[in-house]
């Protein structure tokens, strides 16, 4: 071709991108996995499944976009459940002001009720706003480790969520366990 | 006495995280230890506690019905740019006049924001530089025959076969991977195809 030595139109146009259609199978297979983990613990966090697919989904753009900085499933994976939780720890610190507010319509309509299962929704939703509360003071890593753990995951797929070694998982998850107490104590005294 | 275990092997031992023989050897010291005993009960009183907690933010939702994975980007946004940018060079340069294939230096054509595919002023010297001694034959200018009436700003050409391989032809691809324009390349001068 004459016209531009040196330049074929079809390595511009195919070239760069060809190397990287053949590593689609490991963000389908990453997603599958761990896409719903995510929006379920997204959503005992923030206590919205809508905003938790929306910040799940997010997290998994954001990783789609830089597939080359994270060279392995172990970092991937342990990327996006970080990015994940600092979104959701970031949604339950800004909604916790439109959320009192919600809440106080909320009691105002249970009071307007009655019986048993009126107090104990309230009940419910205090617990649900001092959880979150505390949770969204603590580091990520800690906050993560208790939502993977309250949601029935193994330390085996904890370890994978966090990128740290199976053996440590037990060690983390009593100082985080320790470490939530001392703050729910700390607000709310020994009011259970 | 057999060695004390670490709070957090205790810990995983409560869940029943341990290796089976891991498992065996620290109940075997747990027998014989009031220490790891008490610590033992203290850290799950503590779990307990904390389960207790954490139970208030089940999610009671339906089942989650998993999409589909969000579209990968290929190439980070920056190389998009580039790529962009070098199409753009790449037609620019396919529709600049070819004047004087002996050319070794001249004015670097305007490469800046096309927005038709007429040919640029006569003025205007392409800065290609040839190898090879004997100059090519002169091409005929083919012109690109737009596809829509939209201005083509930037875009890649793929070259494509058509009608079984026979007829190659030049195709400018547009960012949201449209053809905008197309030209055959079959009978210029000089292309072996």
């Amino acid at each position: 071709m004459h016209v531009i030595e040196g330049v074929q139109p079809e390595e511009l146009a195919l070239g760069a991108p060809a190397a990287a259609l053949g590593a689609n199978d490991w963000f389908d297979a990453l997603f599958r996995e761990h896409y719903p983990r995510i929006v379920s613990l997204l959503t005992r966090l923030t206590g919205n499944r809508g905003q938790a697919e929306e910040i799940a989904a997010d997290a998994f753009s954001k990783l789609a976009r830089r597939p080359l900085l994270l060279q392995n499933d172990e970092s991937r994976t342990a990327w996006v459940y970080r990015v994940a939780i600092n979104a959701g720890l970031d949604a339950v610190r800004s909604n916790s002001r439109r959320r009192r507010t919600e809440e106080a319509a909320g009691a105002e309509q249970l009071r307007s009720g009655s019986g048993p299962d009126v107090l104990e929704e309230m009940l419910r939703r205090e617990r649900c706003e001092r959880v979150r509360g505390v949770l969204s003071t603590m580091k990520p890593r800690d906050a993560e480790l208790l939502l993977l753990r309250s949601g029935g995951m193994a330390y085996r797929e904890i370890a994978q969520a966090l990128g740290v070694q199976i053996g440590s998982v037990g060690t983390l998850l009593a100082r985080a366990e320790r470490e939530f107490e001392r703050r729910y104590r700390s607000r709310y005294g020994d009011d259970l | 006495m057999t060695q004390c275990w670490s709070e957090g092997e205790l810990r995983a031992y409560l869940d029943g995280e341990l290796p089976a023989r891991d498992m065996d050897r620290l109940a075997r010291h747990l027998a014989e230890c009031m220490g790891c005993r008490l610590l033992c009960a203290k850290l799950e009183a503590r779990a307990a506690q904390l389960s207790g907690w954490m139970e208030a933010l089940e999610d009671s939702t339906a089942p989650l019905r998993v999409p589909a994975p969000p579209r990968r980007a290929h190439l980070g946004r920056w190389t998009e740019a580039a790529v962009g940018v070098a199409a753009a060079l790449v037609v620019a340069m396919l529709l600049l006049p070819k004047r004087a294939p002996e050319l070794t230096a001249a004015p670097r054509p305007h490469t800046g924001g096309f927005h038709s595919l007429a040919p640029p002023p006569a003025a205007v010297k392409p800065a290609i530089i040839r190898r090879g001694t004997t100059p090519p034959p002169k091409p005929q200018i083919q012109y690109y025959v737009a596809l829509d009436n939209e201005p083509i700003e930037t875009g890649l050409v793929v070259r494509v076969e058509l009608n079984g391989g026979q007829v190659p032809a030049d195709v400018i691809v547009g960012p949201d991977g449209r053809a905008r324009a197309i030209r055959l390349v079959s009978d210029f001068s000089g292309e072996a195809k």
